[in-house]
């Protein structure tokens, strides 16, 4: 009797877990087609010079930020006319840099006579600080990680680009930049209105690092989140073993 | 382009240690009466140091027992000056270039960090680099032996910065700018890489 009872006890649970594993699969099959790494998406189509395009820039702590002004230097205001940066909590020292990177990007478009457009600038608490204990950094990650969702969205009002979601996320090594990626792929992932042709990520590993990815590097390289994935050293570029490049060598491009 | 009289010509050493890791063993080298009267010796007449949040103290204590000290006559022939930070340090760097107001090429001296390296490059001013050894990671060590390796720059040890000077002022002039090299026309810019995947056709 016991056996019987186990027995249908065991089928009654069988439909269940076979629904249960069918909406798991169906839901991993398609974060796996979603990954660029996987299935690449060709670049944005844009004759017209007047579709200008809406970029997202993750800035990070002192060097991180020094590069990444190096590698925007001589951005035309035309075509990326709205921008958005991603400060951490406290970093004022990027807030001071951006506006002065802002400031050189308007002179040059006055000079040149075209758009300036228009940015703003979001502030995402940190996902891990100096010296904070491990056991609490899932939380403070997954706190990042919803300041990061609210990130993305409409630009504001005076911004030329109507665009509901950054056409480009543009990272180069902080940690709060994985987890802003992440982000943007579960937009993606839940194909909100808007997404199937934006949030393009590009990453740029930091100048600094000859032989070893950094951690954010290795997690993107990983997930394979990213459009394009860009080294700066020889010893960094990776390719698998159709010859794709994982990891893009393109010289220095900094300065 | 340098001045030809010798009384009117400053020679600046720019001393940078960052801005986010303490790093007071690259300060004491430079407080230190030894290093100073080789920069005299190669006719430097300003040494300027940013030491970081927590370098005053150092700094303030050398510069007290200097006014003791018998070096005294020599100290006077070279000003020290220092601050903690500022939000740009590129006026510094131009300044160690040289060739503005009659200054002459000097050096700077600084912890192996990206942000000051790039600087020190775009200014294209001789440039001598002390890892941090205390920090964990080491990758700061291998940026500095590449660049180095490469002659881009000089590595210096916080223990004594004499020979690394020494080196500096041997190799005025022969030295190899990053930038003629690395910034040549025609090479791929960062901003071009955007325009592909966003489709920007010229």
């Amino acid at each position: 009797m016991e056996v019987v009872r186990l027995i249908t006890g065991l089928s009654n649970f069988v439909p269940l877990a076979l629904l249960s594993l069918l909406v798991i699969l169906t839901g991993a099959i398609r974060a796996i087609y979603l990954l660029p790494v996987i299935r690449p998406r060709k670049p944005q189509k844009r004759q017209r010079k007047k579709d200008a395009a809406y970029i997202l820039v993750v800035l990070g702590s002192g060097g991180h930020t020094t590069e990444m002004f190096m590698l925007l230097a001589g951005l035309d205001t035309a075509r990326y006319s709205t921008r958005r940066y991603v400060i951490s909590e406290g970093d004022n020292h990027s807030i001071t840099r951006m506006r002065d990177f802002e400031l050189t990007l308007e002179l040059d478009a006055i000079q040149r006579g075209i758009i300036y457009g228009a940015y703003d600038y979001k502030i995402v608490s940190r996902a891990r600080k100096i010296h904070q204990s491990l056991i609490t950094t899932p939380i403070s990650t997954l706190a990042t990680f919803i300041a990061c969702l609210g990130v993305f969205g409409r630009p504001s009002k005076q911004a030329p680009s109507r665009t509901m979601y950054p056409d480009l996320v543009i990272a180069n090594g902080p940690a709060t930049a994985f987890v802003l990626i992440c982000a943007s792929f579960v937009l993606r992932y839940f194909n909100l209105p808007g997404t199937s042709e934006a949030l393009r990520c590009v990453y740029v590993e930091s100048w600094a690092r000859l032989h070893q990815l950094s951690l954010t590097g290795r997690l993107l390289r990983l997930s394979g989140l990213c459009e394009r994935f860009l080294v700066q050293w020889p010893d960094l570029e990776i390719r698998n073993r159709r010859g794709k490049q994982l990891g893009e060598y393109v010289g220095p491009l900094v300065i | 382009m340098a001045s030809t009289n010798p009384a009117a010509s400053q020679k600046l050493c720019f001393v940078t240690l960052g801005a986010t890791a303490d790093f007071f063993d690259l300060l004491k080298a430079v407080c230190d009466i030894e290093f100073i009267r080789r920069l005299h010796k190669h006719g430097y007449t300003e040494l300027r140091i940013q030491f970081g949040k927590g370098g005053n103290k150092i700094f303030s204590d050398f510069m007290s027992t200097r006014l003791l000290s018998s070096m005294d006559a020599l100290m006077k022939q070279i000003t020290i000056t220092g601050f903690d930070f500022h939000d740009s340090l590129s006026e510094d760097m131009r300044m160690a270039k040289g060739g503005i107001a009659g200054c002459k090429e000097g050096v700077i001296i600084s912890h192996a960090g990206t942000g000051s390296i790039l600087e020190a490059f775009r200014v294209n001013a001789p440039l001598i680099l002390v890892p941090n050894a205390t920090l964990l990671d080491n990758h700061q060590q291998e940026l500095a032996a590449e660049l180095s390796r490469q002659k881009y720059a000089v590595i210096g040890s916080n223990s004594d910065l004499r020979p690394a000077l020494d080196q500096v002022e041997a190799e005025r002039g022969k030295r190899v700018s990053y930038l003629s090299v690395n910034h040549r026309s025609g090479r791929k810019k960062f901003t071009a890489i955007l325009d592909e995947e966003m489709g920007f056709l010229d």
